[in-house]
């Protein structure tokens, strides 16, 4: 899904855009509290979720759930589409910025 | 998008990308502080008594022992970043630095404790700067403060080389593990 100037529509969403910002600059196998993305992000849990559902659609992202201390808990890491997707954003970025 | 519009998130993007990084990172400041003060004990005490093996086998064993518990509580389900491999990757990193000294040991013919422990102290510098060149720019200092340590170390205090060592390496790595608990999020 692109739009002008080759970017990204799911991704250049701004909360997404932040979702993205966030998983990227991890490590590959680091994954993330669900809780961690809510404080950083200020979002309430069903609008961080849909943002999350829509990611992991297009692949961007792997959803994780475990039950810890009998409650469950929802970790997040970007995969490596994801990761190249968010390079190619980045990269589009700035080739608008060297642009005269 | 203009110009001005995408500088302008390009700027907001790098920010939250620093801030999680070293968000992320921050705890990693507990294992400096804790295998500095293994350092500063293990060498001052090797430096006025004998029993050296004795002593850092012990603080080996501490300092592992007390690693495991620290990433388990640092890096387990219960916190914000998860690091599933983080213990395999610092064993796989420790295995590949004890076979790469045991072979400079036995290949150059090291027999002195001093030179042994150079060798130690100079492929942990390496070690981390290797690291902080791909991560964070701190230890790629530290890197090079410990390297300059043994050199003075070496040139003007071979005699109290342990001591030496042990004050201003050990000390390096606390300050660094100070630093990164303390680096400054930029959001």
């Amino acid at each position: 899904m692109k739009q002008d100037n080759n970017i990204n529509e799911l991704i250049h969403q701004p909360t997404r855009l932040k979702i993205m910002a966030l998983l990227s600059s991890l490590e590959e196998e680091i994954f993330v509290d669900f809780k961690f993305l809510l404080d950083e992000l200020s979002l309430t849990e069903g609008n961080l979720s849909i943002h999350l559902q829509k990611l992991e659609a297009a692949e961007f992202i792997q959803i994780k759930k475990e039950f810890l201390n009998k409650k469950p808990k929802t970790f997040i890491n970007i995969t490596k589409n994801g990761r190249a997707e968010f390079e190619n954003y980045l990269n589009e970025l700035e080739s608008i910025i060297k642009r005269k | 998008m203009d110009k001005s519009n995408a500088m302008e998130e390009l700027n907001d993007l790098k920010k939250i990308m620093k801030s999680t990084s070293n968000k992320a990172m921050k705890s990693s400041g507990w294992f400096f502080i804790l295998w500095g003060s293994i350092w500063i004990i293990g060498f001052s005490v090797g430096q006025f008594f004998n029993n050296f093996n004795i002593v850092w086998s012990i603080l080996n064993i501490f300092g592992i022992i007390t690693s495991i518990f620290l990433s388990k509580v640092l890096y387990g389900k219960n916190n914000k970043f998860i690091f599933p491999k983080i213990l395999f990757k610092i064993f796989l990193i420790s295995v590949g630095v004890i076979i790469f000294d045991i072979i400079i040991i036995w290949m150059f013919n090291l027999k002195t404790i001093q030179n042994i422990t150079l060798l130690i102290i100079l492929s942990t510098a390496l070690c981390y700067f290797i690291i902080g060149v791909f991560n964070n720019n701190l230890l790629i200092i530290l890197a090079i403060l410990l390297v300059f340590f043994c050199i003075i170390g070496y040139i003007f205090f071979i005699k109290y080389l342990y001591l030496f060592a042990g004050v201003s390496c050990g000390s390096s790595l606390i300050l660094t593990g100070v630093l990164i608990l303390n680096k400054n999020e930029t959001r």
